[in-house]
């Protein structure tokens, strides 16, 4: 076993055949995700500089014009607005929020302490399109829970959904409900990796409570925190598409659309495929900015998301 | 060699009556939320339509029926549906698990030029999100005339980044003299693989299986693009579909599709709770 701990992770000399045979190994998979990830991705970027409508044989180049349309578009400048206003609900109820019931976990004997992670972890597994379902019987306006609660209180009748005032909210309890516990259970498990004996000579050195959590126990949970609020982030960019896609398409009057809905909308639903790689083009620096900062900060390199 | 580690227990503060009393208050009502969703669309699957439409918060059914169930199959293709949603599931996770494995191997043990680079192009596609990708796959996908084809929904998602690095890991671990005792005893790389090293890391490929299978099931924004013909749709797109229907409005209907989209992944949660735990949480662990 030492001899293998000490070998662990370096190859072994096969002689020549062995370059040969780890190709092999890994031909599958990195051809798989070269045809279906990389090429994509760099048609999508040839594709921003072109406009084509998907049907006709001509593309016409048109350089930046697609970029530039972007950034003067009223609906391009909503969709950004909206997306950090989703930013901001998710922040608030999926990063927040679990990690106040962190704080609070510490204090419940073993059995609750179980019980609680795994029924707030429930909600994870169901897919968001089911959530969106399930929550639009929730919202309805006739017979719908809440409106029925809504009523019985004597308050004026909403139609979530449809009211541009609301819609985004609605969209993004959605998302929280089923992304909550993904967030709770990281943040758990990071503030589980604290030493005992941290925690214990704090309390030596007479620190309890508020100062405890504040000066020794959050900062240690730093790392988890940041890598929970970049997961966030993609979140309120990427999860909040399919409760968007199957709700509202982005609608009342752009009031639910978002950066990465807008892709598919200018791609499928009017055709611009050039404009909509720009934006794609964009929304990938996006991402390849906040996963940079998120792993220069906490040098954690994971995350899976269904998608 | 090891069973896939429980999420840890973690450790526990003491405090008074009161506020202890309070977080419990605080984390009952979040547990409540958690829940009530699930336990609504259960109850009102349930429920006789009488009682749905009648402004009805009862949370329990009064004389519940399977009606909503039979309709269901009658309406809708719902065999169909479940089938499609089953193999492409399946399949998928298949796909996954073994170009994961094979890769992960040949990442973890072999020396080859360009190794790292290609292990960090492989990771990188984790950080690219599905729509920045879709139009051009779906662009892809319709030239290959495969609009509609179980291979459509399957064959851009046959790897996993995720599942490459995850079993990386473990493979990493496995201790070499085992590896070189069995090629001496003359036995080929893939037997090396197969009956040597994979029984050890079973319960990590299980696991992994779990997981990919959940992701699987559940997935929506590529199917929704290529699976277009109701009798190739998976649960989640026949979802919609349902939705956009006379149906729509049927919510006993509505609540009992869903109910069936979120079966089997329940299953699996309650069979394997702390396995499929165990496996989210480390995917947002370090590397």
């Amino acid at each position: 076993m030492t001899e293998g701990r000490a070998r662990r992770g370096r190859a072994l000399s096969l002689g020549a055949g062995e370059a040969i045979r780890g190709y092999l190994f890994i031909l599958p998979a990195v051809v798989l995700l070269g045809i279906f990830v990389y090429r994509p991705l760099l048609e999508t970027l040839r594709l921003s500089f072109y406009e084509w409508n998907m049907v006709s044989p001509t593309q016409t180049y048109v350089g930046w014009s697609n970029y530039r349309e972007m950034l003067e578009s009223p609906g391009v400048r909503r969709a950004i607005s909206n997306t950090a206003a989703y930013a901001l609900w998710l922040g608030a109820l999926v990063l927040v929020l679990p990690t106040i019931a962190t704080v609070a976990l510490t204090y419940m004997r073993t059995f609750w302490r179980r019980a609680f992670r795994v029924v707030l972890f429930l909600p994870n597994i169901i897919s968001l399109a089911t959530a969106g379902v399930i929550w639009l019987w929730i919202y309805n306006p006739i017979g719908g829970f809440l409106a029925t609660v809504w009523d019985a209180l004597g308050k004026f009748p909403v139609n979530w959904l449809s009211n541009p005032n609301t819609a985004l909210g609605a969209i993004a309890v959605i998302v929280a409900w089923k992304a909550f516990g993904y967030n709770f259970l990281l943040l758990t498990a990071g503030l589980a990796g604290v030493p005992q004996e941290v925690v214990e000579a704090a309390r030596v050195d007479g620190a309890e409570g508020w100062v405890l959590w504040r000066h020794i126990l959050l900062p240690m949970l730093g790392p988890t925190i940041v890598f929970v609020l970049s997961a966030t982030l993609v979140m309120a960019a990427e999860y909040v598409f399919t409760p968007i896609h199957m709700l509202t398409e982005g609608g009342p009057i752009n009031s639910t659309t978002n950066v990465v809905f807008e892709i598919w909308r200018q791609a499928f639903r009017w055709f611009r495929v050039g404009y909509s790689s720009a934006i794609a083009i964009c929304v990938f620096l996006l991402f390849l900015v906040i996963t940079t900062v998120q792993m220069l900060v906490s040098e954690r390199v994971v995350s899976y998301e269904e998608r | 060699m090891r069973n896939a580690e429980p999420v840890q227990e973690g450790w526990s503060l003491d405090t008074g009556p009161l506020s202890r009393a309070a977080w419990f208050v605080f984390l009952l009502v979040l547990a409540l939320l958690a829940l009530f969703p699930l336990w609504w669309m259960f109850t009102t699957a349930l429920k006789p339509a009488s009682q749905i439409f009648a402004g009805d918060l009862s949370l329990f059914p009064r004389g519940a029926t399977l009606d909503h169930f039979r309709r269901l199959m009658g309406t809708f293709n719902l065999a169909r549906i479940m089938g499609n949603t089953l193999v492409v599931a399946a399949v998928t996770t298949g796909f996954q698990l073994i170009t994961s494995l094979l890769a992960a191997y040949g990442f973890a043990r072999y020396r080859f030029p360009l190794r790292e680079p290609l292990f960090y192009l492989c990771l990188g596609t984790m950080f690219i999100p599905i729509q920045v990708i879709m139009v051009s796959n779906y662009l892809l996908v319709s030239d290959w005339g495969l609009l509609n084809t179980y291979a459509a929904a399957i064959l851009p998602q046959a790897a996993s980044a995720f599942g490459v690095f995850f079993l990386r890991q473990q493979l990493r671990l496995f201790p070499q003299s085992l590896l070189d005792a069995a090629r001496i005893d003359g036995a080929g790389e893939l037997t090396v693989l197969f009956r040597i090293v994979l029984p050890t890391i079973r319960p990590f490929i299980t696991a992994l299986g779990i997981l990919f299978f959940i992701n699987a099931w559940n997935q929506y924004v590529w199917p929704v693009l290529v699976l277009t013909d109701p009798d190739m749709m998976t649960l989640p797109i026949a979802l919609r579909e349902f939705m956009h229907s006379e149906a729509g409005h049927d919510w006993g209907l509505m609540m009992a599709a869903s109910t069936m989209g979120v079966l089997p992944a329940l299953i699996a949660f309650l069979l394997a709770q702390r396995m499929i735990m165990s496996t989210f949480a480390s995917t947002g662990l370090k590397g």
